[in-house]
């Protein structure tokens, strides 16, 4: 025994049959191949995978808003209303029909349905629409992304004592959002997060006063609904919609459908809950969502980048047993320009109008498009998406010609004195090079754009530095006002959103989204009144004039309207893809299509 | 809690107690070991760290009770045979575990104090503040109040720590402040004149002028403006007349020659003898006075202001406000007020928040004239008492004794508190991390160690040889392949149904299994499930090890081969085989033992790059995402851990090199 465990005989043998067997090497690589894949998943289960890029950042109903957040809130909650996919069209989702509006257009009266259950029985009433409201109006609430709006457009919610089903939502004046702005908010039930009933003591008017001190109790309950729901508490997540979170994982969060679910057997397409199961997985990495895509692994993804999904298509595996498709989407790309710097630390370049309208003319958009994202984008002129109804078509694009912009530099006074191929004009008593820095979020292909940006810009003695920063700086300097021009992009949506967020010069002054500097008293006044019109032929020509101040004005060169890229799996019979966000409805995915097995 | 102190504390416990016990029965028997033993001690004691952390990953079934209870057995047997045998090796591994908490505590105020001075806020990315700014002021009132909510739930509104070694010119009032920029600034402005309590009317009065300025209707004012067309209003009324001076309101006893104009809640008021001069007009208007406009001589009506004039004026003093609470750079802040006279200077519907200005500038003059810079210079010390952030988050609130879980029990009851953008514990989710890495490190080292020691001794035996210069060459050509590159060409070639489909590439486990159901399964089912998706990262992980191991074990080797008691051992007739490896060898292991001392915080580090290139969820993963969204609970838990098992491998570390080179003494030599 002591002969066998003797430390020199054990090292010896080791080594011995390490070097000096054959089958020492062979026998670790055999251990590694023994290693290799089982197939995986049957085809015929009845759950859907679908693709998430990045993890949600919690899943609370009314304070999150992220896009994953999004994504998954269409299968766990209902919103009052909704926007139809297919026509972009608020339609009641909770509510009988078409809600009655009052003669001055501030009072929407709203009848539910009153088949509808929480997960523990309890009806769904109007005493949860108004305690939804209460709390997501609250300064106590943690939802700055959607308080704003809510705020510039909700009054109050009063109540039928006679009738639960039944209840007034009290609009603060006419507003274009007045119908569809409660669509993006997830109803939340009043006995689950307000068991007391503490909110009933609260008031609209009280809300609405900014200068009212909150109760340690009301302070209390807001603590407890402020907590995040993650992966240390999914049960907690609670909503009207057909499904439950079973598990929250590293890489998946797992979602079964509810049992006797209030919605089933209602025709409607958002009504319906065919999958057993959706499963969102979570790949962060493009080149594994390539890969899980040639496996067959995942069955949805909206997420893909273009590139890849090019690639894909040349695939015949990936044809064979996919639908895939570049669908349009409310988002588009932009260079923001400072149009009001400190002059200081960053010089005031960009505060004539007409060098920005020159910057315009500089930028290759047609060549970014056709390089940077394979021709799948369109050209778009201000912020409204050419997808709306309300985009003012009159407007063209800019092209690229280095003779305007020299032109408009020039009557600009932008020349090069000094000879340094770099224009220069004095300002104030400085002499001021029109060189500015630009921002990009770190990104190959934001890096590769802006090189191709500073090219064009050389040729007529501009000078852009290309400066990569990570999405934190990037973002503190765009909001602190302390960038010369920055590359970004924004997600929208199908219903009008109030402007004044990125748009109104108070969002400037309290640096807010206003990055750019832009506005005056009359695009503010454009913008009050495009929120307030309810005339739709009134609405539409004032919103298509405020474009039209915008392409003048040029804060930022609206470059393109950028394509979704959806591949689904053909397991599924005739999904649809949409523009509005999330642009599938995966509760509806129906098995019985034609695929192939995944290649191994 | 299973990674709590206590844990391990009632594993080591449980892990001696039985050996002991042993040990004692087989020592009445037999009194001597031999050294020999000693090799198997040590693996013993690293198989007893790595059962820890297994046991604490579960056994499912009753095979794999017993074989981690041999396990546990032998170690423990092993470690107590050294408590008979040497037991000064014993006391010196006890001085050193004693050691470590005193290190371990310097570790933990490195760790907090490296938090504390970091660039981000945490309560900044809880309260969404950015997305808060996005429109009106109400809302960042309103984000302020959630703010403060966040800051007193996280504990940030306390001191810092026990006491503050500061400079007389430091305040204990800073943490008190919301926001993260004027926090900041008045830092700046701190070190720059010195004199907090003038510092803070300044900031005071900033914060004043702009809660004024937020008053201004533009609306307001320009509608009152319009209204009242010059012609249409006259009327004569003496009823009310006044005149504004220095702002204020001062009602004309005669009012012989005063002209009195009005409509709705309105007055103007001019100087009808003077008709060519500047004129001050006032409104009133739902009990505010404005101090409307001029008009100007040559007109019979007056001056109407432009809406972009209020609306700029409005919003440009607004940002200079905004831009005085959060800069300090003496360029900009000239600029700032110097635009902001001349706005004052311009118009006169700004009056009424004139006032505030001037309170400001004054408050600034005052702050800048009454400097103490020279207080930056004097140290002082600032006692804060028990109720301080660091306190808290040492020992936490809750009562000991207590088994209320909700609330912190603070780093010395081994919580590491709750994550800051989560708010999940931060002891489940870094346990949960480590275990995936630690055995991903593990098996990749392991593959490492058996794959090139064998190559370098090898290599140095038969140094120069064709295998020799072989192996070199394939070796560095590997060892200069960046890692990311190399796992993307495995993913690409053994992962790709294109070519090889033979191994998964993303994750742990199968994702058709729920993660429940894939801990429910015994280790060696999950080994087994897990094995095609640790093959390529644990290949991309220790490929570069193969030439950097096998190039110190051959250099190591051939350094030995050379001695002279090696030539003894081959005068004396021993066999090839046993010069190398009984002679050579177990001499050459003292730079191989001192890289495996690494593979401990290794596994809390994890690898970013593979676990990310594999979605392999592991510490590296979840470290990178802490630091970039400021996440510092479990930073600050990462950086621990890594000290400490930076500590525990040094130690394992230094008790391997007395296993194999006899010359190394842990003791004291006398």
């Amino acid at each position: 025994m002591a002969l066998l465990f003797s430390r020199e005989l054990v090292i010896e043998n080791v080594i011995f049959v390490a070097v000096s067997n054959k089958f020492y090497y062979p026998l670790i690589f055999a251990v590694l191949l023994l290693s290799c894949v089982e197939n995986r998943r049957s085809l015929e289960s009845n759950t859907v995978y679908a693709h998430l890029n990045s993890k949600p950042d919690g899943l609370h109903p009314t304070n999150k808003s992220s896009g994953p957040h999004q994504f998954i809130s269409t299968i766990v909650h209902k919103p009052l209303y909704q926007v139809d996919l297919r026509t972009n069209e608020i339609i009641p989702t909770l509510c009988i029909d078409e809600p009655i509006i009052s003669d001055d257009g501030k009072v929407y009266t709203y009848e539910l349905r009153k088949d509808i259950k929480w997960d523990d029985g309890q009806d769904f009433t109007g005493k949860d629409v108004e305690f939804t409201v209460k709390s997501v109006l609250h300064d106590l609430c943690n939802n700055p992304n959607m308080k704003p709006v809510l705020r510039s457009v909700i009054d109050s919610v009063r109540l039928y004592p006679e009738d639960p089903y039944k209840f007034d939502l009290v609009m603060l004046g006419k507003n274009v959002s007045n119908g569809s702005v409660m669509a993006d908010i997830y109803l939340v039930q009043q006995q689950y997060y307000d068991p007391e009933y503490i909110l009933d003591k609260v008031s609209f008017k009280d809300i609405k006063n900014p200068n009212k001190k909150w109760s340690e109790e009301v302070t209390r309950h807001f603590e407890n609904y402020n907590k995040p729901i993650n992966r240390s508490n999914p049960e907690e997540l609670n909503g009207l919609g057909p499904y439950k979170i079973i598990a929250w994982e590293d890489n998946a969060l797992r979602f079964v459908k509810k049992k006797n679910w209030w919605g089933e057997g209602d025709t409607s397409i958002y009504y319906k809950n065919i999958p057993d199961t959706i499963v969102f997985r979570v790949i962060t990495e493009d080149h594994n969502t390539y890969m899980e895509l040639k496996r067959g692994d995942i069955d949805v993804s909206t997420k893909l980048s273009t590139k890849d999904l090019i690639r894909l298509r040349k695939s015949a595996a990936f044809n064979a047993n996919y639908y895939s498709e570049f669908a349009d989407q409310f988002a588009y790309t932009y260079i923001g320009l400072n149009m009001k710097p400190d002059g200081v630390k960053r010089k005031p370049v960009f505060a004539e109008k007409k060098v920005r309208q020159a910057i315009a003319h500089l930028v290759p958009v047609d060549d970014i498009i056709e390089v940077m994202v394979y021709g799948q984008a369109e050209r778009q002129v201000a912020n409204i998406s050419p997808l709306a109804s309300y985009y003012n078509d009159k407007l063209k694009p800019i092209p690229l010609d280095h003779k305007k912009a020299e032109k408009l530099l020039d009557e600009a006074g932008w020349k090069d004195t000094d000879g340094d191929n770099i224009r220069d004009k004095v300002i104030n008593g400085e002499k001021i090079k029109l060189s500015f820095q630009l921002n990009y979020i770190t990104n190959a292909d934001f890096e590769a754009m802006a090189l191709m940006i500073k090219d064009e810009m050389a040729k007529v003695g501009v000078e852009a530095n290309p400066n990569s920063l990570e999405f934190g700086s990037f973002y503190g300097q765009a909001l602190q006002h302390d960038f010369d021009a920055m590359i970004g992009s924004w997600q929208g949506s199908a219903i009008y959103s109030d402007m004044g967020q990125l748009w109104s010069t108070e969002a400037w002054a309290t640096k807010g989204y206003n990055f750019t500097g832009f506005g005056n008293s009359y695009s503010d006044s454009l913008i009050r009144y495009v929120n307030s019109q309810i005339d739709p032929e009134k609405f539409k020509a004032a919103i298509q004039e405020f474009q039209a101040v915008l392409y003048d004005e040029q804060p930022y060169v609206f470059m393109y309207q950028i394509k979704k890229k959806v591949a689904i799996h053909k397991r599924f019979i005739n999904p649809e893809v949409y523009a509005e966000k999330p642009g599938v409805i995966l509760q509806a995915f129906s098995m019985g299509g034609a695929s192939k097995k995944p290649s191994k | 809690m299973i990674s709590s102190l206590l844990h391990i504390v009632i594993c080591l416990i449980a892990w001696f107690t039985p050996g002991f016990i042993a040990a004692y029965a087989l020592n009445k028997r037999e009194q001597n070991f031999e050294p020999k033993w000693n090799l198997l001690l040590g693996i013993g004691v690293l198989s007893a760290f790595g059962t820890v952390f297994i046991v604490f990953g579960g056994q499912k079934d009753v095979f794999e009770l017993v074989f981690y209870a041999g396990i546990i057995f032998i170690s423990a047997f092993l470690t107590t045979r050294l408590m008979f045998n040497e037991p000064q090796k014993l006391l010196y591994i006890l001085k050193r575990v004693v050691l470590f908490i005193p290190t371990f505590f310097i570790i933990t105020l490195l760790a907090f104090f490296i938090l504390k001075s970091s660039p981000m806020d945490p309560v900044e990315a809880i309260a969404n503040s950015k997305a808060g700014k996005s429109a009106a002021q109400q809302n960042n009132v309103s984000n302020d109040q959630v703010k403060a909510q966040v800051r007193k739930r996280l504990g940030l509104d306390k001191p810092t720590f026990y006491f503050s070694f500061g400079t007389l010119a430091d305040s204990d009032e800073l943490h008190k402040v919301i926001d993260q920029n004027h926090r900041e600034n008045l830092h700046r402005l701190t070190r720059k004149y010195g004199n907090w309590k003038e510092i803070n009317d300044y900031y005071n009065s900033i914060k004043k002028a702009k809660a004024d300025l937020t008053q201004l209707s533009v609306d307001s004012i320009y509608d009152a403006n319009t209204e009242f067309l010059f012609p249409e209003i006259v009327q004569r009324d003496t009823a009310v007349e006044g005149w504004m001076v220095n702002g204020q309101f001062r009602p004309y006893i005669d009012s012989s020659n005063k002209t009195v104009l009005y409509k709705k809640n309105c007055i103007h008021l001019y100087d009808s003898s003077h008709r060519d001069s500047v004129k001050e007009w006032v409104c009133f208007k739902k009990d505010t006075i404005y101090k409307e406009y001029r008009y100007r001589a040559d007109s019979s009506l007056r001056y109407i202001y432009k809406k972009d004039d209020i609306n700029n004026s409005k919003n440009t003093i607004l940002n200079n406000y905004n831009t005085l609470l959060e800069s300090e750079n003496d360029a900009v802040v000239k600029d700032v007020f110097s635009r902001s006279d001349s706005l004052f200077d311009a118009y006169s519907f700004l009056y009424p928040y004139d006032k505030s200005y001037h309170r400001l500038k004054k408050a600034r003059k005052i702050m800048e004239q009454k400097s103490t810079s020279w207080k930056n210079y004097i140290p002082s010390i600032q006692i804060n008492g028990m109720d301080n952030q660091y306190h808290a988050w040492l020992v936490g609130t809750r009562p000991f004794g207590s088994q209320d879980t909700t609330l912190p029990g603070g780093l010395i009851r081994g919580d590491f508190g709750l994550s800051y953008l989560t708010g999940e514990s931060v002891n489940a989710e870094i346990w949960r991390k480590f275990k995936i890495s630690f055995e991903l490190v593990l098996i990749a080292v392991i593959l490492a160690y058996l794959v090139s020691i064998p190559i370098g001794v090898y290599g140095a035996y038969k140094k120069d040889s064709l295998f020799d210069k072989g192996s070199s060459l394939i070796l560095f050509i590997l060892y200069s392949l960046p890692n990311f590159f190399v796992a993307l060409l495995l993913i690409r070639y053994f992962s790709n149904p294109d070519n090889f489909m033979w191994f998964y590439s993303n994750g742990y486990h199968d994702y058709t299994m729920a993660e429940d159901v894939y801990y429910e399964m015994s280790y060696w089912e999950r080994l087994k499930h897990s094995a095609p998706y640790m093959v390529l990262p644990i290949v991309s992980y220790c490929y570069a090890m193969f030439a950097f191991i096998s190039r110190i074990m051959r250099v190591g080797m051939l350094e030995t081969l050379n001695q002279d008691y090696i030539r003894t051992a081959r005068a004396k007739g021993l066999s090839e085989s046993k010069v190398v490896w009984k002679h050579a060898f177990k001499n050459s292991l003292l730079p191989i033992i001192t890289i495996f001392a690494n593979i401990f915080p290794l596994a809390v580090g994890g690898s970013v790059i593979i676990e990310m290139i594999f979605s392999y969820n592991g510490m590296g993963m979840a470290s990178l995402k802490a630091i970039y969204e400021g996440d510092y609970p479990i930073v600050i838990a990462v950086f621990c851990l890594a000290g400490m098992l930076t500590m525990i491998g040094y130690l394992v570390s230094d008790i391997m090199y007395t296993l194999v080179d006899p010359r190394i003494s842990l003791s004291k030599k006398k």
